[in-house]
């Protein structure tokens, strides 16, 4: 089971690769390839929150139960984890109308912070909860 | 491991999956990401702006009080 854990997390992590295709641009991207890449780097942190927290609480009782550290992780990244993606869709639309480099630098630094944050959810996903005693 | 803790993670491999299917469909064709591909990209941050994109998973303990 461990295993498949490990693999959905490989999986995750490698889909949050850009893309390597090319922009039809007559798409929404209008051919801005970076800002694709930055909503796919977004959209796929987002997705691995969403596997996190909704994994916790499917699992809400055991885990408050045995691993009551990782019931306040997933508080955290409810409350921390959904401000700072909040604030990185508005630091995006800020790089999207104005692409400047002081605007990538604080969407990168953002990104980094979120990441940041989720590495310690992917750790909890790989990390078996003890069965109740 | 438990058994309800087993099979949440089986719904988790399958609910993972699911919400990145759009990135494998999108990788699988290494040409051109099409304009249905990046609309449903967009529409996807545009869900995490509007707050929708958040669901019942995000309640915290105070919400679902």
């Amino acid at each position: 089971m461990k295993k498949l854990v490990l693999y959905l997390v490989l999986f995750v992590s490698f889909f949050a690769l850009p893309g390597c295709g090319t922009l039809d641009s007559t798409g929404a991207y209008q051919g801005k390839k970076d800002l694709y890449a930055i909503d796919q780097t977004i959209g796929t942190e987002k997705a691995l929150a969403d596997v996190f927290v909704d994994w916790e609480a499917a699992n809400r009782q055991t885990i408050i139960a045995t691993r009551p550290e990782v019931h306040a992780f997933a508080e955290k990244v409810r409350t921390v984890g959904r401000q700072q993606i909040t604030e990185l869709v508005k630091l995006r639309d800020a790089y999207a109308g104005d692409p400047s480099a002081a605007n990538r630098s604080a969407l990168d630094q953002a990104l980094d912070t979120l990441k940041a944050l989720l590495a310690d959810a992917r750790t909890y996903l790989v990390t078996p909860i003890p069965a109740k005693p | 491991m438990n058994t309800a803790a087993i099979l949440s993670l089986f719904d988790l491999l399958i609910s993972g999956a699911e919400k990145l299917a759009p990135v494998v469909q999108e990788l699988a064709n290494k040409g051109e990401i099409t304009v249905e591909q990046q609309n449903a990209l967009l529409a996807r941050i545009g869900a995490i702006r509007d707050g929708t994109a958040f669901g019942p998973g995000w309640k915290t303990d105070s919400e679902r009080a």
